[in-house]
């Protein structure tokens, strides 16, 4: 069964192209919708929610059409990409207000409201706290919260992996898992491959308002690593740990840049980054930056559009 | 359920907003007059109150809460990207600018009402007599049509426009103050008229023009027929727009 249809669907900002004849069936279970900033997922994510409109082409959530439609809007829950939430009020009041927009009495949106932020992780005490003084992670917590307070039979989180601690993280992707189980269907956008790894097996790549590749996360996978990885680090002695990391399997090649510097290529990312923290403890290096230019996934897209 | 707590949420939400200081603060402004004028009282205390009604609740404080309520009802929301979480409920577009705006009247008409109430009570300990205050339900009544109208107005401006407050000041200032108390037949086409109409014959306010005023009935209609119509259109523009 069908959960999301788009069909030829593009949507312009002026002279900018968010979205350019976008194509994809979502069927049931959690998917990902993966590309990097800017690829169109937040685009494609505000039509079906029926934030925007779109400029050509069809959609249909559920089975129905998502502009305006406030009964498509009781079986989906949307979790938005930014951190913006009503400061005067408490995770509480807030959640409450929102239930109770869904038509639930007080004594219900009350009794939904505490279910769904004991869901998230969220405790008691923090939930009468202004949400003005929230962090980063609680702002999440609440913003999932109310995605999933009226039951969704769908539910919609953009980005909703970003920013978060470890623990959040972990504890958004039971929760995804967990509404999995119960029927609930997902659907995850992210910038990060590894992230929606975590989650699912069936993911959309997206790249320049397209879809790039869509279905099973192994052989989209496997694509992708063909493609050499490329990890830059920042060290106290390049040339030694060069030297090292060259007898790994899962290393293509290494380049010292200076002293302090060395680019390493990779065909086993994970593998790499595994074996890595276990070398640098081991002999004692320090290390102060590791950064991959392909992590963006710009590259990994380029290379798949490409070919 | 759902229509009475959008109106609660929205009052609250902009009860609780930084600007109600400052606007709370601003409508006591007028107290300040009163009090000054007991100690010096060089006119009565109706010709004063009048002129004080007229040009600072009705023509500045009137218009000040209505422009800053009623152009971020959606506008605000929209650019705080706060929208995501009101427009995806479960009710329609039209329902949503709807309740937002008559969760806007009560609150700016709570912050007039106090010292509205402040100023007359003061004229009436001063004057020993409760001349005042037996006009206070009329003075409110005026108050009321003002924030219907103009909230409306100003509501359908934040939707039709990324960028209203500009537009809504010089509407509020050079439109509705200037144009309604120039010599001719242009004040028929300010709310103003109709407003101050109503304040002639419900409060006995002077009036400024030598055209006669509208009865209480007809500006009353005018007023709402105006209101039915920036509804109308900021509903239609709300059910349309994107989102962003």
């Amino acid at each position: 069964m069908s959960i999301i249809s788009a069909d030829g669907l593009s949507r312009w900002y002026g002279e900018v192209i968010g979205l350019n004849q976008f194509t994809v069936d979502i069927g049931e279970g959690i998917t990902g919708i993966v590309g990097p900033n800017g690829a169109g997922k937040t685009t494609f994510i505000r039509i079906i929610t029926g934030m925007i409109r779109q400029s050509k082409g069809s959609v249909e959530v559920l089975g129905e059409k998502p502009w305006n439609n406030p009964s498509l809007n009781a079986k989906v829950g949307y979790c938005p990409e930014h951190e913006m939430l009503y400061p005067w009020m408490n995770a509480k009041e807030f959640l409450i207000a929102m239930a109770k927009m869904h038509g639930y009495s007080r004594s219900e949106s009350e009794k939904r409201a505490y279910e769904s932020l004991e869901t998230v992780g969220f405790s008691r005490k923090d939930a009468e706290r202004k949400i003005g003084g929230y962090s980063k992670g609680m702002r999440q917590k609440v913003k999932i919260a109310q995605s999933i307070l009226h039951e969704p039979e769908l539910l919609i989180l953009d980005e909703s992996l970003a920013g978060t601690d470890p623990i959040g993280r972990k504890t958004i992707i039971e929760l995804i898992r967990k509404m999995a189980k119960n029927g609930i269907h997902s659907l995850v956008s992210s910038h990060v491959l590894y992230e929606v790894e975590k989650l699912t097996e069936q993911v959309v790549l997206v790249n320049d308002g397209r879809t790039v590749a869509a279905g099973d996360i192994h052989e989209i996978r496997k694509l992708i690593d063909k493609h050499p990885h490329t990890v830059n680090i920042t060290v106290n002695n390049a040339r030694k740990l060069g030297m090292e990391l060259m007898k790994k399997e899962s290393i293509v090649s290494v380049s010292i840049i200076d002293e302090n510097h060395l680019s390493v290529k990779t065909h086993e990312p994970e593998v790499f980054y595994k074996t890595l923290p276990e070398i640098i403890v081991k002999k004692k290096y320090e290390v102060s930056e590791i950064f991959s230019p392909d992590d963006n996934l710009q590259a990994i897209f380029r290379y798949l559009v490409k070919k | 359920m759902k229509e009475i707590e959008i109106i609660k949420f929205t009052a609250k939400q902009l009860f609780f907003s930084r600007r109600t200081v400052v606007l709370i603060a601003l409508s006591f402004f007028p107290i300040i007059i009163i009090g000054a004028w007991m100690y010096r009282p060089d006119d009565s205390p109706s010709e004063l109150f009048s002129g004080v009604f007229i040009a600072i609740f009705l023509q500045f404080i009137l218009l000040i809460i209505s422009l800053l309520y009623g152009t971020s009802l959606i506008n605000s929301e929209i650019a705080n990207k706060t929208i995501s979480y009101l427009s995806t409920r479960s009710l329609r577009r039209e329902e949503l600018f709807m309740y937002r705006y008559t969760g806007s009247i009560p609150v700016g008409f709570l912050i007039v009402a106090a010292p509205i109430a402040v100023c007359l009570a003061l004229l009436d300990i001063h004057t020993g007599s409760l001349d005042m205050l037996k006009h206070l339900a009329d003075y409110y009544v005026i108050i009321f049509f003002g924030f219907v109208v103009y909230n409306a107005f100003f509501a359908f401006l934040g939707v039709a426009m990324k960028r209203p407050l500009m537009v809504g000041l010089l509407f509020a200032f050079f439109w509705e103050i200037l144009l309604a108390n120039l010599p001719g037949k242009i004040p028929y086409m300010t709310l103003m008229f109709y407003l101050r109409s109503m304040s002639h014959y419900m409060a006995d306010t002077p009036w400024p023009h030598q055209m006669e005023p509208f009865s209480t009935a007809m500006s009353a209609l005018v007023i709402l027929s105006a209101t039915a119509i920036f509804l109308l259109l900021g509903t239609l523009i709300f059910r349309n727009k994107n989102l962003i």
